[in-house]
C-alpha cells in the first residue's frame, strides 16, 4: 500500500512516516501543498493523509484538485481544526474521513485501515477469502484457522492483492505500491516474494491462492466471502474499528 | 427629567406661561392706564366747565350758572356724577343737583394743585375724585380761595375694565392651551425619528435586526451610520478574535500531537507526558469554548438552518458509512435563527453525531409545531436511565474529564444557552433518544 502524507510539521511527519512504515506502507511525504498535489496526481497512491493548513496550497484546495483529476483513493484529513463546520467543508471537498489533532497514532492507523477496507468494499477488519483470512487489525493471516508467519513484505503483497478485488496487477504496479524508492524495485525480488508467499500459504498446493498471468501480472484467485450485510450497525464502521484506540465517542454514555 | 420630550414639554410650557402672563399684564396695565388718563381728562374738562360757569355775586358769594354747566348729568339727581365748590373753611359754597352715594372729605391744598384719585371706603362703592384748589381774584386784588371737587362713581367703568380683564385672560389662556397642544403634536412628530432609532437599537439587541436604517433626518444620520459602523466593526473584530483564538488553538495542537506520539515510544515518562498533553488539550478546548460562548447574540447574523442540517447529514453519512443510517429532515427551507454559523454547525453536529455514534439507523430532524423548536429523534438504544440532566452537565469541569468524552451534548447546550436558547435531552416515542433545541 502506498500512502501520501502531506503534513508541514516535520517532527510530526517523521513520527507518522515511521508509524505508517511499521504498518507496511510505502510513503510519499511532503510538507508543502503544491508538491503534495504533484505527488497526489503522479504517484500510484492508495490512501492520502492530508493536513489542512499547508504552505503553498492549503489542504482543502489540494483535495479538491486531486478529486477533480479523478483520483478516487481515500483521503483522510488530519488537522487541528476541530469544528464541525471545518469537518463538513473538508468532507464536502472530497475527503472520506476526518481526524483532529492531537490524535493517538493507533486511532490514525485504525482509520487508515478502515478507509482502505471500505475502498475494497470490506466492512470488517478481517478479510475472508475461502479458507484464507487476513486480519488487518492484528496483521495476522490464517489458512483454515492456522496462523501463517509472513514477513512484512510478504504481508504487504498479500494485502495489496486482497484489496484489488481479484483484478490482475502488473509487477510494475505492485512494485509501485509496495516500495518508496525506485532503487528498491527489482522485479526478480518480487518474484521471489511471491514464490515464498505461495509456499507459506499453500504448502500442499491445494489452495493455489495467487495466480500468475504470464506477461500481465498477478491476481488473488480466491473467491471473496461477502461480508454479512445484516450484521449490526456497529460492525465495520470507523467507530467500531477505532474502538481499540481512545475514541471521541463516550463509551459510558450508553 | 428623563426624556428629551419631557424636557421640551416642560420648557415650552414654562416659556409659554411666562409669555402669556407678561402679555396679559402689560395689555391690562396699559388699558387701565389709558382709562385712567381718559377719566382724568374728562373730569378735568368738567372742572374747567364748572369754573367757566362760575361767577361772583354780590357780597362776594360764588354762584354757578346751572344752564352753563358742561355735563347734563350734573342736573340729574341719580346720575352718579356730582360736583361741588367748597370754601377754604370747609363750607360748601355750591353743589350740583345730582347726588353721589357718598362724599369723601375735601382736603386743603395749595392753590393750583390737582388731586386725582380713586377713593374707597368700607361698604361703599369706589369713587373717582378730581379736586382742584383755586382762588377767585377780585379786582381789588383780594382772593377768595376755594376747592372745586368732581366725584364720579367708578362702578360702571370698573365693571367694564373687569370684564375686559376677564376676557383678556380667558382668551390668552385658551390660546396658550391651544399652542401647547400644537407644540406637543409638533414635538411628537419631530422626535419620531429618535423614537424609531431607539426601537431599532432595541430590536438589534434582541437580535431581530441586523443594522439600523440609515434613512433618517440629517441630524441623526451621523449617529445611525456611526452605530452601524460600530456594529459592523464589532462583528468583524469578534470574528477576527475568534479566528485568532482558533489559530492559536490549532497551532498548539500539532506540537501536542508530536508530544503525545513521543510518549508512545518513550517508556520511562510516557504516562506523565500523555497525561500532561491531555491536560493541555483540555485547557485549550475549554478556553476556546469559553471565549466563544461570550459572543453577544446581536452580533450574530440570521442564517438558514436547513442547509446546515443537510450538509451535516451528508457529511455524517460519509463518516458513519453504513447503508442503514438514514436522515429524515423535516425542516422548513426558510427556517432562520440568529446564530453564528460555526456555532450552529457545532450544536447540530454534536447532537446529530451523537445519534449516529450510538447505533441509530433512522434519525429524524423535525421542526416542532412550535416554530422555534427543532427535535432530533433516533431509533437507537436511547439515553441511559440516569437523570437526563446529568447528561448535559458534564463538561462543566472540562479539566476533570477525558477530552472528547460525552462533552458533545454539554457543549451544544452551553452554546444554545449563550444564544438565549436551550437544549433538552429526552426519550423518543420508539425508545430512542430525542434532543430538543429551542431557539429564540
Amino acid at each position: 500500500m502506498r500512502a501520501l502524507l502531506v503534513e508541514d510539521e516535520s517532527t510530526l511527519r517523521r513520527q507518522l512516516v515511521s508509524a505508517l512504515r511499521e504498518q507496511g506502507f510505502a510513503i510519499d511525504e511532503t510538507g508543502e501543498g503544491e508538491e503534495g498535489l504533484y505527488l497526489a496526481l503522479n504517484m500510484p497512491i492508495d490512501i492520502a493523509i492530508i493536513d489542512l493548513g499547508l504552505p503553498g496550497r492549503d489542504g482543502l484546495s489540494l483535495i479538491k484538485a486531486l478529486r477533480k483529476q479523478d483520483k478516487r483513493y481515500p483521503v483522510l484529513i488530519l488537522t487541528a481544526r476541530d469544528r464541525w463546520q471545518d469537518k463538513v467543508d473538508g468532507l464536502e471537498a472530497g475527503a472520506d474521513d476526518y481526524l483532529t489533532k492531537p490524535f493517538h497514532m493507533e486511532e490514525l492507523l485504525a482509520r487508515t485501515r478502515a478507509l482502505l477496507r471500505r475502498t475494497g468494499g470490506w466492512t470488517d477488519s478481517t478479510m475472508q477469502f475461502e479458507r484464507l483470512s487476513i486480519d488487518t487489525r492484528a496483521q495476522q493471516v490464517t489458512v483454515d484457522g492456522r496462523p501463517i508467519e509472513l514477513t512484512a513484505y510478504e504481508y504487504r503483497v498479500l494485502v495489496y492483492l486482497a484489496t484489488q478485488d481479484g483484478q490482475v496487477i502488473s509487477k510494475g504496479t505492485l512494485l509501485d505500491h509496495l516500495y518508496d524508492e525506485a532503487t528498491d524495485r527489482d522485479p526478480n525480488v518480487l518474484e521471489v516474494f511471491i514464490r515464498r508467499l505461495r509456499q507459506k500459504l499453500d504448502p500442499d498446493k491445494s489452495l493455489n491462492p495467487i495466480e500468475t498471468l504470464r506477461g500481465r501480472g498477478y491476481r488473488l484467485a480466491l473467491a471473496r466471502q461477502a461480508p454479512d450485510t445484516t450484521a449490526g450497525p456497529a460492525e465495520g464502521n470507523t467507530a467500531n474499528e477505532s474502538s481499540t484506540a481512545p475514541s471521541p465517542a463516550d463509551p459510558a454514555r450508553r | 427629567m428623563k426624556s428629551i420630550s419631557t424636557r421640551l414639554v416642560v420648557g415650552t410650557s414654562l416659556v409659554l406661561s411666562v409669555f402669556v402672563i407678561l402679555v396679559a399684564l402689560s395689555v391690562s396695565w396699559s388699558v387701565h392706564e389709558r382709562a385712567k388718563t381718559a377719566r382724568f381728562d374728562r373730569l378735568q374738562g368738567l372742572v374747567y366747565g364748572i369754573l367757566g360757569a362760575t361767577d361772583i355775586a354780590s357780597s362776594n358769594r360764588l354762584t354757578v350758572n346751572a344752564m352753563a354747566l358742561p355735563d347734563p348729568r350734573l342736573a340729574h339727581s341719580t346720575s352718579g356724577l356730582y360736583a361741588e365748590l367748597v370754601g377754604s373753611d370747609g363750607q360748601r359754597l355750591w353743589q350740583s343737583d345730582s347726588t353721589a352715594s357718598w362724599l369723601p372729605e375735601t382736603t386743603v391744598r395749595p392753590i393750583g394743585d390737582w388731586l386725582f384719585e380713586t377713593v374707597e371706603s368700607d361698604g361703599r362703592p369706589p369713587l373717582h375724585r378730581l379736586q382742584l384748589a383755586t382762588a377767585w381774584q377780585f379786582d381789588n386784588g383780594e382772593e377768595l380761595p376755594f376747592i372745586v371737587q368732581v366725584v364720579d362713581e367708578a362702578d360702571s367703568l370698573t365693571r367694564q375694565l373687569q370684564r375686559f380683564d376677564r376676557t383678556l385672560w380667558a382668551t390668552l389662556l385658551a390660546s396658550a392651551a391651544a399652542l401647547l397642544i400644537l407644540q406637543l403634536v409638533v414635538l411628537r412628530q419631530s422626535l419620531k425619528p429618535l423614537r424609531i432609532l431607539g426601537d431599532e437599537v432595541a430590536a438589534i439587541e434582541r437580535g431581530e435586526l441586523d443594522s439600523l436604517t440609515e434613512e433618517v433626518p440629517g441630524e441623526l444620520y451621523p449617529m445611525a451610520s456611526g452605530l452601524n459602523a460600530l456594529i459592523r466593526s464589532e462583528r468583524e473584530r469578534h470574528a477576527q478574535y475568534r479566528h485568532l483564538l482558533d489559530d492559536l488553538a490549532h497551532s498548539l495542537k500539532t506540537p501536542l500531537s508530536v508530544l503525545q506520539n513521543l510518549a508512545r515510544a518513550e517508556h520511562r515518562n510516557g504516562e506523565t507526558i500523555r497525561e500532561q498533553t491531555r491536560l493541555m488539550q483540555a485547557s485549550i478546548d475549554r478556553y476556546v469554548q469559553r471565549a466563544n460562548l461570550r459572543s453577544p447574540r446581536y452580533l450574530a447574523p440570521m442564517i438558514n438552518v436547513r442547509p446546515v442540517i443537510d450538509r451535516l447529514a451528508e457529511s455524517l453519512g460519509k463518516l458513519y458509512e453504513h447503508p442503514d443510517v438514514r436522515f429524515n429532515v423535516q425542516v422548513d427551507e426558510d427556517f432562520q435563527v440568529r446564530m453564528d454559523e460555526a456555532d450552529l454547525f457545532e450544536v447540530l453536529g454534536n447532537v446529530m453525531e451523537n445519534a449516529c455514534k450510538y447505533g441509530a439507523r433512522n434519525i429524524t430532524v423535525s421542526q416542532a409545531s412550535d416554530q422555534r423548536c427543532l427535535s432530533i429523534c433516533d431509533d437507537g438504544p436511547g439515553f441511559p436511565d440516569v437523570e437526563l440532566e446529568q447528561l448535559v452537565q458534564r463538561g462543566v469541569r472540562a479539566d476533570s474529564q477525558t477530552p472528547g468524552t460525552g462533552m458533545g451534548l454539554a457543549v451544544a447546550r452551553q452554546l444554545m444557552a449563550s444564544y438565549g436558547g436551550r437544549l433538552e435531552p429526552g426519550h423518543a416515542l420508539g425508545g430512542g433518544a430525542q434532543v430538543s433545541l429551542w431557539f429564540v
